[in-house]
């Protein structure tokens, strides 16, 4: 009887001896920050590397110099068309890199590559962004909308050529000159209880929203209504339709899960999801388009 | 399909007990208990002069067939029971009906009990447990006693935390167990957001857990069934109680009428007046917080042969929260259930029932902020029959065969802004059938073997599950059991584990095949020493096609059906220790596991250096290494007994951010955006989890009216503060990691009455 409990305990403590599941090291990776908008020049390159997550962090000290940056143009066979070189913008700002050339507007849906090497480290890196097609909102924006009144903002689309299965969208809406006392009451709340700034809220922006959200007609025109919950500020706001590549879906709805907005459970913390080879970070691109509205006080008389 | 395959078991089992029952006798019938009239479940009962026995089913049915004409001595026993003797004397050709009612100890005094082998052999099954209802009320709780929380006492059985009374079994997730009340299916039975479960204590009268390896007659679940059984009610007198507590109160009534019984139990949260309180001087306290729930059962005593009874539960938990000015949250969710039973004596060899069930869930999480609501909708309707039969040809075979029909509705919808965003409804078919057969062809060796088929209409699935289980007695004090069956699941919950008011159930569909996986099991159980049991099992699950909402999907707009989940596999191994004291004043058990479970998804915990490779197995954060509980009871003197519980467990697995970074020209939103780098998931261990709860209770009278009982408890004694998770402020530089604790020490106190 003694035998099989103490050959129990033995196969036990063999086998808990054998967790496969081995902690591992902090290790160092390049982090590449760059998003290309459509029309636009070509962006700001931003490198750096990671920091251990007991280190103090600046990107001045994270910061990498003595990069080759190129960023290449592809033709829709895949095959480069035309390249651009970039140079760190100053001496005295490490890890940022402009490109040579200026001129040079994005093409929406094209696809465009980034290559980096380094003259004082072997590390290599590639990404890939296709840009989402240009959008522009086709309807007119009325000048004054009451706060949570009758009307929202509606927003017409223009028709677009797809690059992917759904366009994705995120909206912003952007004060400038942000007050406390032209904040909404949400926000107002917010700052009230000293968790937050006014100007935290200044370039507001939703989450990462799917175009199947939205009435699509017949001849492709996107219809959406603007939420309430992205009006931070009563008065004059830009509001910003951005389309996103898939690149930059991916890594903004991840960033999202890795800060707990998911459904995993707390403390299961994944990383983000990264389309660079060679490293991390993101190398993605974006259409958007703009409007300006005024957000009066409910209640009070349209002047 | 299903009307040739009844015809078939009814035309084969009544043709098979008409033919063998011409030259022997029968002898059959219920076992209750006489002071209440409840049918007794695995209740042991034998012929003295032949050494032949049987236990009662869930029915508290039993039969012993084959006996050549004689007069014989019946016995009965049950745990806590007086022995039950009767002599019968049986003809040629006779079937003798004898309903037992066993008297419970404590009755008569000075009467010697008994305690039945068949019950402790049953709990002793491979894979079983079991945990009786008295337990469940004496045993230290935090809000109210409950059915879960005393599960997860068990080797095998894990708690997520101590706000959660999901059950993890052997490594899988509170989905993969089938959880049954009154046989209907109950799909999320939690209360205050999964703090403790829906079974009121005071309704329940039977509580068995199938950890793993279980066999055909259960399916639809990858790994464990727990049955409860509500109370059939007081065929006797009329009875009732009420409990009244800090936070929870409950109230039940009991009795007999002409033809049966009747039983209701009515439970309700009494927070409101410290709510009241709260909100004078603390801000963002509930507008609105209650839970409640109501079991109900009838029975109606047709024949002697036929009983009829008729089932329900409903609870709702239901809360508005406002976060902030201009922002709330409101919940309400719940179960409905209701089932209506025929049990039938066919003849002295067959045994059937059929069930018709109902089963509704629902849940309405919505928010809303700054004038924008969040809205969702998760229901599900089950509409099922079932039947069941049992075969005895002779006293070495019971065969079992039954089927399980029925229409399943599951609908999951979001809106935003009053728009719908998304909106799935499947409605599908389903239909199990099984056949099992227990073959004991010497005292030393029980054989039970069976196939289970279930089709799935969505998505056109059709899955066989072959069960196997041995058993070999070398000793009466000594069994060695080994089971292997494979498991099919087509229903998948979506659970963070913190929370379970927001539980989300999908199923399959086209693209969505069923989960599966394999069980093996291993257990050798002793009697060391009169009056103690111990008991280890070793198990090695495989969890494949697993099925979950990817929670990269922030947004379900526009997508396929099949694009809202991830697609897995896992695996669990582990052996589990069990001793238990079962006599004598101080009582209770000590319950050890060594268990190991991992998951893998594709794109899900890739190594940054080399994503090519793909995901790699991690642990869930539920994962345990080591579990150890200690339960004890102490009957000091006649009013006054203690209970003790003591945990301790494992840190749950957590990932460590190991670096950071910054995203600073995101095109919008003000701050830069701060991310972690992570090696493995979950490779890191919170500090071990320990806990010491203690109950004492004094027995008493309610001014001679009825017996009261004054209950005080002590949870987390040594005020343990046991870490929950850890949470990153990226305020701070460097990153600060705060933690988020479990309970604190908590007191409470509870008054009982029955009359």
């Amino acid at each position: 009887m003694k035998y099989p409990v103490f050959i129990l305990f033995i196969f036990g403590l063999i086998v808990a001896g054998c967790d496969p599941n081995s902690q591992d090291e902090y290790e160092e990776y390049v982090v590449l920050e760059s998003y290309i908008v459509a029309d636009r020049s070509l962006p700001v390159v931003r490198l750096s590397r990671t920091l251990p997550i007991d280190e103090e962090y600046s990107f001045q000290n994270a910061a990498l110099s003595g990069a080759n940056v190129l960023v290449t143009l592809l033709d829709e066979n895949g095959d480069d068309a035309v390249s651009f070189n970039y140079m760190q913008r100053s001496q005295s700002f490490n890890g940022i890199y402009v490109p040579t050339n200026q001129d040079h507007r994005v093409i929406p849906r094209r696809t465009y590559r980034i290559d980096i090497d380094f003259n004082n480290r072997d590390d290599e890196l590639t990404a890939h962004t296709t840009v989402p097609d240009q959008i522009s909102i086709i309807n007119e924006i009325p000048e004054r909308i009451e706060y949570r009144g009758d009307q929202q903002l509606e927003i017409v689309l223009s028709p677009t050529e797809r690059t992917e299965a759904q366009n994705r969208y995120v909206f912003n809406a952007i004060k400038e000159n942000p007050r406390e006392d032209l904040l909404t009451p949400f926000y107002l709340a917010s700052v009230a209880d000293g968790d937050s700034d006014p100007e935290d809220f200044a370039n507001n922006s939703s989450g990462l929203i799917n175009e199947g959200n939205f009435d699509i007609d017949d001849e492709g025109t996107t219809t959406l209504l603007f939420p309430w919950i992205g009006v931070a500020f009563f008065e004059e706001n830009l509001i910003v339709i951005n389309s996103v590549d898939s690149e930059m879906g991916e890594f903004l709805r991840s960033q999202n899960v890795q800060l707990g907005g998911s459904t995993l459970p707390p403390g299961e913390i994944p990383n983000v999801r990264y389309n660079v080879e060679g490293g991390i970070g993101i190398f993605g691109s974006i259409a958007s388009d703009t409007v300006s509205t005024f957000f009066s006080r409910p209640g009070i008389e349209q002047e | 399909m299903t009307k040739h395959l009844l015809l078939f078991i009814f035309i084969s089992a009544l043709t098979l007990s008409t033919a063998l029952a011409q030259n022997t006798g029968s002898i059959n019938g219920y076992i209750t208990d006489s002071r209440s009239g409840e049918t007794l479940i695995s209740a042991n009962v034998a012929i003295l002069e032949l050494n032949r026995g049987t236990s009662t089913n869930t029915s508290g049915y039993y039969s012993i067939t084959n006996l050549p004409t004689g007069t014989y001595t019946i016995v009965a026993s049950y745990i806590g029971y007086r022995q039950f003797e009767q002599e019968v004397e049986l003809e040629a050709g006779e079937t003798v009906r004898l309903n037992i009612d066993m008297i419970p100890d404590g009755l008569e005094l000075e009467t010697v009990v008994v305690e039945s082998e068949a019950e402790r052999e049953e709990q002793r099954n491979i894979g079983r447990a079991q945990i009786s209802t008295e337990l469940i009320k004496d045993l230290p709780s935090v809000v109210e006693p409950d059915v879960f929380r005393s599960i997860q006492l068990l080797p095998g059985v894990a708690a997520a935390s101590d706000f959660s009374s999901g059950l993890y079994i052997r490594g899988g997730g509170p989905d993969q167990t089938l959880i049954l009340l009154d046989e209907t299916t109950v799909y999320n039975p939690s209360h205050f957001f999964g703090f403790f479960s829906t079974f009121n204590p005071d309704a329940v009268k039977d509580v068995r857990l199938y950890k793993g390896g279980y066999p055909a007659e259960y399916g639809g679940r990858l790994g464990s069934v727990l049955t409860v059984f509500n109370k059939d009610g007081n065929r006797n007198e009329f009875q009732g109680s009420v409990s009244l507590g800090l936070l929870a109160s409950r109230a039940s009534i009991e009795g007999p009428y002409s033809r049966g019984s009747y039983f209701l139990a009515v439970r309700r949260s009494t927070l409101e007046p410290l709510l009241a309180g709260l909100r004078r001087t603390t801000d963002n306290i509930p507008d609105k917080f209650y839970f409640y729930d109501i079991n109900g059962k009838i029975n109606f005593d047709a024949t002697g042969n036929d009983r009829l009874s008729l089932a329900f539960y409903s609870g709702n938990d239901n809360v508005e929260v406002p976060i902030q000015d201009d922002a709330s949250i409101g919940l309400n969710y719940g179960n409905q259930t209701v089932s209506g039973k025929w049990r039938r004596i066919f003849s002295d060899r067959v045994f059937g029932s059929f069930t018709a069930t109902g089963s509704r869930y629902f849940s309405e999480p919505e928010f809303e902020i700054a004038g924008t609501p969040f809205e969702q909708n998760n229901e599900i309707y089950d509409f099922s029959l079932k039947g069941d039969f049992e075969y005895l040809p002779n006293d070495k075979h019971t065969i079992s065969t039954g089927f399980w029909t029925g229409n399943l509705m599951l609908r999951y919808s979001d809106s935003f802004d009053g728009r719908e965003t998304f909106n799935s409804r499947i409605e599908t078919q389903y239909l199990s059938l099984y056949a099992q057969d227990r073959w004991r062809p010497t005292d030393q060796w029980i054989f039970e073997g069976g196939l289970r088929m279930n089709a799935f209409s969505e998505g056109s699935y059709l899955r066989l599950d072959p069960r196997l289980s041995v058993e070999y007695r070398p000793t009466s004090r000594f069994r060695l059991q080994g089971a292997y069956g494979r498991y099919h699941q087509f229903l998948t919950l979506i659970t963070n584990e913190a929370f379970s008011g927001f539980d989300i159930w999908l199923t399959t569909d086209e693209g969505v095949p069923p989960a599966y996986g394999d069980q093996f099991v291993l257990g050798a159980k002793t009697i060391p020493f009169d009056g103690y049991g111990f008991d280890a099992e070793i198990y090695y699950r495989t969890m494949r096609d697993l099925f979950e909402l990817d929670p990269f999907v922030s947004d379900a707009s526009g997508l396929d059906y099949q694009e809202l989940f991830r697609f897995g596999e896992g695996y669990a191994y582990g052996f589990e220790l069990f001793l238990e004291k079962q006599t004598g004043r101080l009582g209770g058990f000590i319950g050890y596991t060594f268990g190991i479970t991992r998951r893998q998804f594709p794109g899900f915990n890739v190594d940054l250096s080399n994503p090519e490779a793909g995901g790699r197995y991690y642990p869930p954060k539920y994962d345990r290494t080591h579990d150890l509980n200690l339960v004890l009871n102490y009957k000091i003197n006649d009013r006054w007994s203690a209970n003790s519980v003591f945990s301790f467990a494992t840190g749950q697995a957590y990932t460590e951010p190991q670096g950071r970074t910054q995203f600073a020209n995101v095109p919008w939103g003000v701050n830069t955006r701060n991310t972690f780098t992570v090696g493995n998931i979950n490779n890191s261990r919170l500090p071990s989890y320990h806990r010491l709860d203690f109950a004492f209770a004094r027995e008493g009278t309610f001014f001679n009216w009825g017996e009261a009982e004054w209950q005080f408890q002590l949870i987390n004694a040594y005020s343990r503060r046991n870490i929950w998770f850890y949470n990153y402020d990226f305020d701070e530089n460097p990153v600060q990691r705060d933690e988020v604790a479990l309970l604190p020490i908590l007191p409470s106190i509870s008054y009982t009455v029955n009359f």
